[in-house]
């Protein structure tokens, strides 16, 4: 068991906006967008509990874990050993325990997009945040559970990797 | 024609930490052994309209007078950072779940499903005040 956990987290943006002449094409290019010139970001660092639920908390393994010490969770685990979750027509829980979330990320690994839910579970639950291949979101909780986290492919099969920590 | 067409270029990234046995030092949590990053470039995939505020400020429902922003649905990219003042609760569903917190020089960024995502922010505290920066593309 950790004594403590806590997870750093930052977000960058950087509007630009592609400028170049009528007849040449090759010397267009993309410059910071002048309505807001300059690049937009925030961090900040959350305090999460020092005993997750269990193992799924986080889609993946450390490299520094033993086979050994994982062996009960390898036999039960489904498809996220590898920290690679495979993402399809049917919604993804990340969870199922209902503890109150604390932080969420979920990284795209494949290359086709997926779309991520904060009301699994609901009798018709919207998919207000999109995620392409290589991209990834995150956010902090506000009386969220965690077991209402949940992710759909937008056309195409993908992947993902996630962590779901609880407060 | 003269291109002015809107790119974004965005990453989000976390290092979750854990504090060793001895409780003196943090390292990289175990459970996941390695900082965590994802980013992405936008551009043909959204619209070319973009809208920065860079100050807003906004209070919760309970203020007097109320004022909170509303983002009606119909956009593809949306920023958002807590820049002074009480944590920001955010919304997909048009205000009525805050299910997103954002504390003072926190921020989230995502492309979004201009057809599902009906965003509204207020402050998290009652007769709270914030001030945010925000940023959408449509």
């Amino acid at each position: 068991m950790a004594q403590d956990r806590k997870i750093q987290f930052s977000t960058q943006v950087i509007p630009k906006i592609e400028s170049g002449l009528e007849e040449y094409s090759g010397s267009r290019y993309n410059k910071l967008h002048t309505s807001v010139n300059k690049k937009l970001g925030g961090n900040g660092y959350i305090d999460v509990n020092a005993t997750q639920a269990d193992d799924s908390w986080t889609s993946f393994r450390s490299p520094q874990a033993n086979w050994i010490g994982n062996l009960s969770q390898w036999e039960s685990a489904d498809n996220t050993w590898d920290g690679i979750v495979t993402i399809s027509s049917s919604v993804v829980q990340l969870t199922s325990n209902s503890n109150t979330m604390a932080f969420c990320y979920i990284k795209n690994t494949g290359e086709n997009t997926v779309k991520v839910t904060v009301e699994y579970g609901a009798g018709s639950p919207t998919y207000p945040i999109k995620v392409k291949g290589g991209a990834s979101v995150q956010f902090r909780g506000n009386g969220l559970n965690t077991n209402k986290i949940g992710v759909i492919r937008d056309s195409s099969d993908s992947t993902i990797e996630y962590v779901i920590a609880k407060t | 024609m003269a291109t002015n067409d809107v790119t974004l270029t965005y990453k989000n990234s976390c290092t979750p930490q854990e504090l060793d046995s001895g409780g003196t030092r943090w390292f990289m949590d175990s459970d996941c052994g390695r900082k965590l990053s994802g980013n992405s470039v936008l551009s043909g995939e959204m619209g070319n309209t973009l809208n920065y505020v860079a100050t807003a400020d906004v209070k919760s429902s309970t203020a007097d007078p109320e004022v909170s922003v509303d983002l009606q649905t119909g956009f593809d990219f949306f920023y958002l950072k807590c820049v002074s003042g009480d944590d920001v609760k955010l919304s997909f569903d048009g205000g009525s779940n805050y299910l997103v917190l954002l504390s003072v020089g926190e921020a989230f960024a995502s492309f979004v499903d201009s057809s599902a995502a009906d965003i509204k922010f207020l402050t998290a505290t009652a007769d709270g005040n914030s001030v945010v920066e925000y940023l959408t593309v449509t």
